[in-house]
Protein backbone atom coordinates (compact mmCIF):
# COMPACT_ATOMS: atom_id res chain seq x y z
CA UNK A 1 0.00 0.00 0.00
CA UNK A 2 0.78 3.62 -0.86
CA UNK A 3 2.05 5.53 1.99
CA UNK A 4 2.89 8.96 0.18
CA UNK A 5 4.21 10.77 -3.19
CA UNK A 6 7.67 13.04 -2.70
CA UNK A 7 10.31 13.85 -4.67
CA UNK A 8 9.24 11.20 -7.77
CA UNK A 9 9.08 8.59 -5.28
CA UNK A 10 6.61 6.11 -4.32
CA UNK A 11 6.74 5.29 -0.58
CA UNK A 12 4.72 2.07 1.15
CA UNK A 13 4.02 1.56 4.43
CA UNK A 14 6.68 -0.39 5.20
CA UNK A 15 9.17 2.19 3.74
CA UNK A 16 10.36 0.86 0.84
CA UNK A 17 11.11 3.56 -2.43
CA UNK A 18 10.16 3.39 -6.10
CA UNK A 19 11.20 6.14 -7.98
CA UNK A 20 9.69 7.35 -10.83
CA UNK A 21 9.89 9.92 -14.19
CA UNK A 22 6.11 9.40 -14.65
CA UNK A 23 3.97 7.69 -12.69
CA UNK A 24 0.64 6.82 -12.80
CA UNK A 25 -1.73 6.25 -10.06
CA UNK A 26 -5.06 4.98 -9.52
CA UNK A 27 -5.67 6.87 -6.36
CA UNK A 28 -7.53 5.76 -3.28
CA UNK A 29 -11.86 4.98 -4.29
CA UNK A 30 -14.38 6.35 -1.78
CA UNK A 31 -18.47 6.45 -2.12
CA UNK A 32 -19.87 9.90 -2.79
CA UNK A 33 -19.46 12.74 -0.11
CA UNK A 34 -23.26 12.76 1.17
CA UNK A 35 -23.03 8.73 1.72
CA UNK A 36 -20.19 9.84 4.11
CA UNK A 37 -21.98 13.19 6.07
CA UNK A 38 -25.59 11.56 6.15
CA UNK A 39 -23.26 8.53 7.73
CA UNK A 40 -24.69 5.75 5.52
CA UNK A 41 -21.39 3.68 4.73
CA UNK A 42 -18.64 2.08 5.87
CA UNK A 43 -14.94 3.81 6.79
CA UNK A 44 -14.91 4.67 2.64
CA UNK A 45 -17.90 5.29 2.33
CA UNK A 46 -19.28 2.57 0.77
CA UNK A 47 -23.10 1.18 1.90
CA UNK A 48 -23.66 -2.00 3.43
CA UNK A 49 -25.70 -4.00 1.07
CA UNK A 50 -27.62 -7.29 1.38
CA UNK A 51 -25.72 -9.34 -1.74
CA UNK A 52 -28.42 -11.07 -3.09
CA UNK A 53 -31.36 -8.86 -3.10
CA UNK A 54 -29.46 -5.38 -2.68
CA UNK A 55 -31.21 -4.28 -0.12
CA UNK A 56 -29.44 -1.46 2.26
CA UNK A 57 -29.05 -3.14 5.19
CA UNK A 58 -29.63 -0.19 7.93
CA UNK A 59 -32.48 1.23 6.02
CA UNK A 60 -36.09 0.90 5.16
CA UNK A 61 -37.05 1.53 1.38
CA UNK A 62 -33.68 1.84 -0.12
CA UNK A 63 -31.78 -0.27 -2.69
CA UNK A 64 -28.47 0.10 -3.55
CA UNK A 65 -26.87 -0.67 -6.96
CA UNK A 66 -23.22 -0.60 -8.94
CA UNK A 67 -19.86 1.05 -7.36
CA UNK A 68 -21.77 1.69 -4.44
CA UNK A 69 -22.03 -0.87 -2.61
CA UNK A 70 -19.89 -2.30 0.13
CA UNK A 71 -20.10 -5.87 -1.70
CA UNK A 72 -17.23 -7.99 -2.63
CA UNK A 73 -18.02 -8.16 -6.43
CA UNK A 74 -15.89 -6.03 -9.11
CA UNK A 75 -16.62 -2.62 -9.48
CA UNK A 76 -17.25 -2.61 -13.24
CA UNK A 77 -19.71 -1.71 -15.55
CA UNK A 78 -20.95 -5.10 -16.21
CA UNK A 79 -21.39 -5.69 -12.80
CA UNK A 80 -23.83 -2.67 -12.26
CA UNK A 81 -26.18 -4.26 -15.69
CA UNK A 82 -26.40 -7.60 -13.87
CA UNK A 83 -27.37 -5.96 -10.78
CA UNK A 84 -29.93 -3.79 -12.38
CA UNK A 85 -31.17 -7.25 -14.30
CA UNK A 86 -31.40 -7.98 -10.59
CA UNK A 87 -32.91 -5.28 -9.02
CA UNK A 88 -35.72 -3.86 -11.49
CA UNK A 89 -37.67 -7.75 -11.09
CA UNK A 90 -37.09 -7.20 -6.73
CA UNK A 91 -38.37 -3.83 -6.82
CA UNK A 92 -40.98 -5.07 -8.80
CA UNK A 93 -42.17 -7.54 -6.33
CA UNK A 94 -41.15 -5.04 -3.50
CA UNK A 95 -43.52 -2.52 -4.43
CA UNK A 96 -46.32 -4.95 -4.99
CA UNK A 97 -45.82 -6.62 -1.85
CA UNK A 98 -44.72 -10.07 -2.95
CA UNK A 99 -41.88 -11.93 -1.87
CA UNK A 100 -38.21 -11.04 -3.96
CA UNK A 101 -37.14 -13.72 -6.09
CA UNK A 102 -34.51 -12.46 -8.05
CA UNK A 103 -30.51 -13.28 -6.32
CA UNK A 104 -27.62 -11.46 -7.28
CA UNK A 105 -24.87 -13.89 -7.78
CA UNK A 106 -21.87 -11.85 -8.13
CA UNK A 107 -21.45 -12.00 -11.67
CA UNK A 108 -18.95 -9.80 -13.26
CA UNK A 109 -18.01 -10.21 -17.62
CA UNK A 110 -14.50 -7.97 -18.38
CA UNK A 111 -12.55 -7.91 -21.66
CA UNK A 112 -9.06 -7.23 -20.64
CA UNK A 113 -6.98 -5.04 -23.25
CA UNK A 114 -3.65 -6.91 -23.85
CA UNK A 115 -2.61 -4.85 -26.87
CA UNK A 116 -1.49 -5.52 -30.24
CA UNK A 117 -5.13 -5.65 -31.28
CA UNK A 118 -6.06 -8.32 -28.57
CA UNK A 119 -7.80 -8.69 -25.50
CA UNK A 120 -9.02 -11.74 -23.50
CA UNK A 121 -12.45 -12.02 -21.68
CA UNK A 122 -13.14 -12.98 -18.06
CA UNK A 123 -16.07 -13.95 -16.97
CA UNK A 124 -16.62 -14.92 -12.75
CA UNK A 125 -18.94 -14.73 -9.93
CA UNK A 126 -18.93 -14.35 -6.16
CA UNK A 127 -18.04 -18.58 -6.14
CA UNK A 128 -16.55 -19.19 -8.87
CA UNK A 129 -12.83 -17.86 -10.17
CA UNK A 130 -12.50 -17.02 -13.99
CA UNK A 131 -12.37 -20.35 -16.00
CA UNK A 132 -10.79 -20.91 -19.11
CA UNK A 133 -12.99 -21.93 -22.59
CA UNK A 134 -15.40 -19.71 -24.82
CA UNK A 135 -18.50 -17.27 -23.61
CA UNK A 136 -21.76 -18.12 -26.16
CA UNK A 137 -23.11 -14.64 -26.97
CA UNK A 138 -25.72 -15.14 -30.14
CA UNK A 139 -24.40 -13.27 -32.84
CA UNK A 140 -21.27 -11.71 -31.61
CA UNK A 141 -19.58 -14.59 -29.99
CA UNK A 142 -18.35 -16.86 -28.89
CA UNK A 143 -15.44 -14.79 -27.24
CA UNK A 144 -12.39 -16.71 -25.82
CA UNK A 145 -12.00 -16.94 -22.22
CA UNK A 146 -8.75 -16.11 -20.37
CA UNK A 147 -7.22 -16.33 -23.68
CA UNK A 148 -6.18 -13.44 -26.29
CA UNK A 149 -7.45 -12.95 -29.36
CA UNK A 150 -8.61 -10.24 -31.87
CA UNK A 151 -12.54 -10.94 -31.74
CA UNK A 152 -12.72 -9.84 -28.24
CA UNK A 153 -10.96 -6.59 -28.73
CA UNK A 154 -13.58 -6.22 -31.59
CA UNK A 155 -15.88 -7.06 -28.92
CA UNK A 156 -14.82 -4.38 -26.65
CA UNK A 157 -14.54 -1.67 -29.50
CA UNK A 158 -18.25 -2.84 -29.97
CA UNK A 159 -19.29 -1.95 -26.44
CA UNK A 160 -19.31 1.72 -27.49
CA UNK A 161 -22.20 1.53 -29.43
CA UNK A 162 -23.89 -0.93 -27.40
CA UNK A 163 -23.84 1.13 -24.19
CA UNK A 164 -25.71 4.12 -25.53
CA UNK A 165 -27.96 2.89 -27.81
CA UNK A 166 -29.12 -0.40 -25.63
CA UNK A 167 -27.19 -0.65 -22.55
CA UNK A 168 -28.30 2.77 -21.13
CA UNK A 169 -31.53 3.02 -22.46
CA UNK A 170 -32.66 -0.38 -20.70
CA UNK A 171 -33.33 -2.71 -23.44
CA UNK A 172 -32.43 -6.17 -23.45
CA UNK A 173 -29.28 -7.80 -23.81
CA UNK A 174 -28.35 -11.37 -24.96
CA UNK A 175 -26.32 -12.07 -21.77
CA UNK A 176 -27.43 -13.61 -18.68
CA UNK A 177 -27.50 -11.45 -15.47
CA UNK A 178 -26.58 -14.94 -13.55
CA UNK A 179 -23.26 -16.72 -14.69
CA UNK A 180 -23.26 -19.76 -16.74
CA UNK A 181 -20.89 -22.67 -16.96
CA UNK A 182 -21.76 -23.36 -20.25
CA UNK A 183 -18.81 -23.03 -22.54
CA UNK A 184 -16.29 -23.17 -19.42
CA UNK A 185 -13.72 -25.85 -19.27
CA UNK A 186 -13.53 -26.78 -14.97
CA UNK A 187 -9.65 -26.40 -13.87
CA UNK A 188 -8.71 -28.71 -11.12
CA UNK A 189 -8.06 -25.92 -7.84
CA UNK B 1 -48.52 9.80 -7.09
CA UNK B 2 -45.63 7.51 -5.35
CA UNK B 3 -41.60 8.58 -5.52
CA UNK B 4 -38.98 6.68 -6.51
CA UNK B 5 -35.61 8.27 -6.22
CA UNK B 6 -32.91 7.20 -7.90
CA UNK B 7 -29.37 9.18 -6.57
CA UNK B 8 -26.65 9.01 -9.15
CA UNK B 9 -27.35 9.06 -12.66
CA UNK B 10 -23.96 7.55 -14.07
CA UNK B 11 -24.12 3.70 -15.14
CA UNK B 12 -26.49 1.98 -12.61
CA UNK B 13 -28.66 5.38 -12.14
CA UNK B 14 -29.28 5.92 -15.35
CA UNK B 15 -30.38 1.95 -16.39
CA UNK B 16 -31.94 1.87 -13.89
CA UNK B 17 -34.34 4.84 -14.39
CA UNK B 18 -34.89 3.84 -17.88
CA UNK B 19 -35.82 0.09 -17.03
CA UNK B 20 -38.34 1.00 -14.30
CA UNK B 21 -39.98 4.06 -15.97
CA UNK B 22 -42.40 1.72 -17.95
CA UNK B 23 -42.99 -1.53 -15.68
CA UNK B 24 -43.70 0.46 -12.38
CA UNK B 25 -46.63 2.12 -13.98
CA UNK B 26 -48.27 6.15 -13.89
CA UNK B 27 -49.10 5.95 -10.19
CA UNK B 28 -45.15 6.00 -9.89
CA UNK B 29 -42.81 9.34 -10.57
CA UNK B 30 -39.31 8.36 -11.29
CA UNK B 31 -36.29 11.10 -10.17
CA UNK B 32 -32.96 10.94 -10.35
CA UNK B 33 -30.30 13.09 -8.75
CA UNK B 34 -27.22 13.83 -10.52
CA UNK B 35 -25.16 17.15 -10.97
CA UNK B 36 -22.98 16.78 -13.62
CA UNK B 37 -24.47 17.73 -17.16
CA UNK B 38 -22.51 15.11 -19.01
CA UNK B 39 -22.50 10.99 -19.36
CA UNK B 40 -19.13 10.34 -19.52
CA UNK B 41 -18.13 6.12 -21.34
CA UNK B 42 -15.76 5.44 -18.63
CA UNK B 43 -14.86 2.35 -20.53
CA UNK B 44 -13.50 4.88 -22.81
CA UNK B 45 -11.20 6.49 -20.61
CA UNK B 46 -8.69 4.05 -20.50
CA UNK B 47 -8.50 4.68 -24.69
CA UNK B 48 -8.01 8.52 -24.23
CA UNK B 49 -4.06 8.84 -23.01
CA UNK B 50 -3.12 6.38 -26.19
CA UNK B 51 -5.10 8.98 -28.18
CA UNK B 52 -7.39 6.31 -29.71
CA UNK B 53 -10.45 7.82 -28.74
CA UNK B 54 -11.77 11.34 -29.63
CA UNK B 55 -12.87 13.36 -26.58
CA UNK B 56 -16.31 13.96 -28.18
CA UNK B 57 -17.18 10.55 -28.56
CA UNK B 58 -16.34 10.35 -24.74
CA UNK B 59 -19.75 11.89 -23.51
CA UNK B 60 -23.11 12.71 -24.15
CA UNK B 61 -25.57 15.75 -22.77
CA UNK B 62 -27.03 13.81 -19.55
CA UNK B 63 -30.97 14.75 -21.09
CA UNK B 64 -30.49 12.38 -23.98
CA UNK B 65 -29.47 9.23 -21.76
CA UNK B 66 -32.85 9.75 -20.08
CA UNK B 67 -36.37 8.14 -21.18
CA UNK B 68 -39.37 9.90 -21.45
CA UNK B 69 -41.09 10.57 -18.37
CA UNK B 70 -37.67 10.20 -16.27
CA UNK B 71 -37.34 13.38 -14.49
CA UNK B 72 -33.70 14.67 -13.72
CA UNK B 73 -32.68 17.15 -11.17
CA UNK B 74 -29.82 18.95 -11.99
CA UNK B 75 -28.60 19.22 -8.52
CA UNK B 76 -25.87 18.06 -5.92
CA UNK B 77 -26.91 15.82 -3.07
CA UNK B 78 -26.01 17.67 0.35
CA UNK B 79 -27.53 14.86 2.89
CA UNK B 80 -29.94 12.30 3.07
CA UNK B 81 -32.11 11.46 6.23
CA UNK B 82 -33.48 7.61 5.67
CA UNK B 83 -35.57 7.92 9.30
CA UNK B 84 -37.60 11.05 7.62
CA UNK B 85 -37.09 9.52 4.15
CA UNK B 86 -35.94 13.06 2.00
CA UNK B 87 -33.16 14.32 0.57
CA UNK B 88 -31.50 17.95 0.72
CA UNK B 89 -30.04 19.26 -2.43
CA UNK B 90 -27.58 22.00 -2.90
CA UNK B 91 -30.22 24.61 -3.23
CA UNK B 92 -31.51 23.61 0.01
CA UNK B 93 -34.37 22.67 -1.33
CA UNK B 94 -36.01 18.67 -0.05
CA UNK B 95 -37.39 15.63 -1.75
CA UNK B 96 -39.39 13.29 -0.52
CA UNK B 97 -39.48 9.18 -1.25
CA UNK B 98 -41.07 6.42 -1.09
CA UNK B 99 -38.64 4.19 -2.05
CA UNK B 100 -35.00 5.48 -3.09
CA UNK B 101 -31.84 3.32 -4.94
CA UNK B 102 -28.36 4.75 -3.84
CA UNK B 103 -26.56 4.55 -7.36
CA UNK B 104 -23.57 7.16 -6.05
CA UNK B 105 -20.86 5.13 -7.82
CA UNK B 106 -17.06 6.14 -6.42
CA UNK B 107 -14.96 9.31 -6.66
CA UNK B 108 -11.57 9.10 -6.97
CA UNK B 109 -9.72 10.33 -3.60
CA UNK B 110 -5.96 11.62 -4.36
CA UNK B 111 -6.33 13.93 -1.14
CA UNK B 112 -6.31 10.78 0.86
CA UNK B 113 -2.26 10.05 -0.36
CA UNK B 114 0.07 13.06 0.50
CA UNK B 115 1.89 13.74 -2.71
CA UNK B 116 -0.98 12.29 -5.05
CA UNK B 117 -2.72 15.77 -5.46
CA UNK B 118 0.54 17.46 -6.90
CA UNK B 119 -0.34 16.71 -10.30
CA UNK B 120 1.62 16.36 -13.68
CA UNK B 121 3.83 18.81 -12.69
CA UNK B 122 4.85 16.41 -10.24
CA UNK B 123 5.00 13.96 -13.06
CA UNK B 124 1.97 12.27 -11.38
CA UNK B 125 -1.25 11.13 -13.34
CA UNK B 126 -3.98 9.03 -13.47
CA UNK B 127 -6.85 8.35 -16.27
CA UNK B 128 -10.02 7.60 -13.89
CA UNK B 129 -11.33 11.20 -14.72
CA UNK B 130 -11.59 12.62 -18.22
CA UNK B 131 -9.41 15.65 -17.16
CA UNK B 132 -6.58 13.00 -15.80
CA UNK B 133 -6.70 11.40 -19.02
CA UNK B 134 -6.44 14.13 -21.10
CA UNK B 135 -3.31 15.06 -19.04
CA UNK B 136 -1.24 12.01 -18.94
CA UNK B 137 -2.34 11.80 -22.94
CA UNK B 138 0.15 15.00 -23.22
CA UNK B 139 2.43 13.51 -20.54
CA UNK B 140 2.82 10.73 -22.72
CA UNK B 141 2.92 12.07 -25.54
CA UNK B 142 5.81 14.31 -24.51
CA UNK B 143 7.76 11.34 -22.72
CA UNK B 144 10.81 11.24 -23.39
CA UNK B 145 12.09 8.33 -21.53
CA UNK B 146 12.76 7.06 -18.31
CA UNK B 147 11.03 5.01 -15.47
CA UNK B 148 6.86 4.52 -15.73
CA UNK B 149 5.36 3.42 -12.77
CA UNK B 150 1.67 1.87 -12.90
CA UNK B 151 0.70 2.20 -9.18
CA UNK B 152 -2.47 1.29 -7.39
CA UNK B 153 -2.29 2.68 -3.97
CA UNK B 154 -5.30 0.55 -2.24
CA UNK B 155 -7.72 -1.39 -3.08
CA UNK B 156 -11.14 -1.46 -3.91
CA UNK B 157 -11.00 0.56 -7.39
CA UNK B 158 -13.15 1.05 -9.88
CA UNK B 159 -12.76 -1.44 -12.86
CA UNK B 160 -9.60 -3.22 -11.11
CA UNK B 161 -8.20 -4.28 -14.76
CA UNK B 162 -7.58 -1.03 -16.09
CA UNK B 163 -4.12 -0.71 -14.60
CA UNK B 164 -3.11 -3.85 -15.98
CA UNK B 165 -4.20 -3.26 -19.19
CA UNK B 166 -2.92 0.32 -19.67
CA UNK B 167 0.17 -1.46 -18.63
CA UNK B 168 -0.41 -4.04 -21.68
CA UNK B 169 -1.21 -1.22 -24.29
CA UNK B 170 1.90 0.97 -23.27
CA UNK B 171 4.40 -2.24 -23.37
CA UNK B 172 3.36 -2.74 -27.01
CA UNK B 173 3.59 1.04 -28.04
CA UNK B 174 7.04 1.51 -26.85
CA UNK B 175 9.62 2.32 -29.24
CA UNK B 176 12.16 4.20 -26.79
CA UNK B 177 15.42 1.89 -25.87
CA UNK B 178 15.56 4.05 -22.49
CA UNK B 179 12.18 3.24 -21.20
CA UNK B 180 12.23 1.05 -17.56
CA UNK B 181 8.58 0.11 -16.35
CA UNK B 182 6.91 -1.15 -13.06
CA UNK B 183 4.08 -2.06 -11.80
CA UNK B 184 3.33 -1.89 -8.17
CA UNK B 185 0.26 -3.14 -6.97
CA UNK B 186 -1.34 -3.54 -3.07
CA UNK B 187 -3.12 -7.05 -2.89
CA UNK B 188 -5.05 -7.29 -6.26
CA UNK B 189 -8.18 -9.87 -6.52
CA UNK B 190 -7.13 -13.35 -7.12
CA UNK B 191 -8.08 -13.43 -10.81
CA UNK B 192 -6.29 -10.22 -11.36
CA UNK B 193 -2.75 -12.03 -10.60
CA UNK B 194 -4.07 -14.65 -12.86
CA UNK B 195 -4.84 -12.66 -15.67
CA UNK B 196 -0.74 -10.69 -14.84
CA UNK B 197 0.25 -13.84 -14.17
CA UNK B 198 -1.19 -15.09 -17.82
CA UNK B 199 -0.26 -12.11 -19.78
CA UNK B 200 3.19 -10.41 -18.32
CA UNK B 201 5.81 -13.00 -19.25
CA UNK B 202 4.43 -12.96 -22.76
CA UNK B 203 4.92 -9.07 -22.74
CA UNK B 204 8.14 -9.54 -20.46
CA UNK B 205 9.51 -10.98 -23.66
CA UNK B 206 8.12 -8.12 -25.96
CA UNK B 207 10.15 -5.47 -23.73
CA UNK B 208 13.14 -7.72 -23.64
CA UNK B 209 13.39 -7.38 -27.95
CA UNK B 210 13.09 -3.62 -27.25
CA UNK B 211 15.61 -3.45 -24.98
CA UNK B 212 12.32 -2.16 -22.30
CA UNK B 213 13.13 -3.41 -18.56
CA UNK B 214 10.05 -4.17 -16.67
CA UNK B 215 9.99 -4.25 -12.53
CA UNK B 216 7.86 -5.50 -10.75
CA UNK B 217 8.13 -5.41 -6.82
CA UNK B 218 4.97 -5.62 -5.47
CA UNK B 219 4.93 -2.40 -3.36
Amino acid sequence: MTAEVTDRRLVSYDERHVGFDLLVSVPIHSGAAFIGTSELGDELDFVPTDKHTLRALQMEDVFVLGDATDLPSSKAGSVAHFQAEILKQNIQDYVADKPMKAAFDGHANCFVETGGGKAMLIDFNYDVEPLPGYFPVPHLGPFSLMAESRINHWGKLAFRPIYWHALLPGRPLPISPQMNLSGKKQIAS
Amino acid sequence: MKKLLILGGGTAGTMMANSLVDRLGTEWQVTVVEPDRHHVYQPGLLFLPFGMLDDRKLTRPRNHTFKRGVQWKPLAIRQMDHAKKSVVLDDDSVLEYDLAILASGTRIRPDMTPGLEDGPIAGVHDFYTVRGAQALRSALANFKGGRLVVNVVEMPIKCPVAPLEFLFWRMIILNDAVCEMTWNSSTPHHWMRRSQNLMLPKRWATCWKKKISVWKPSL
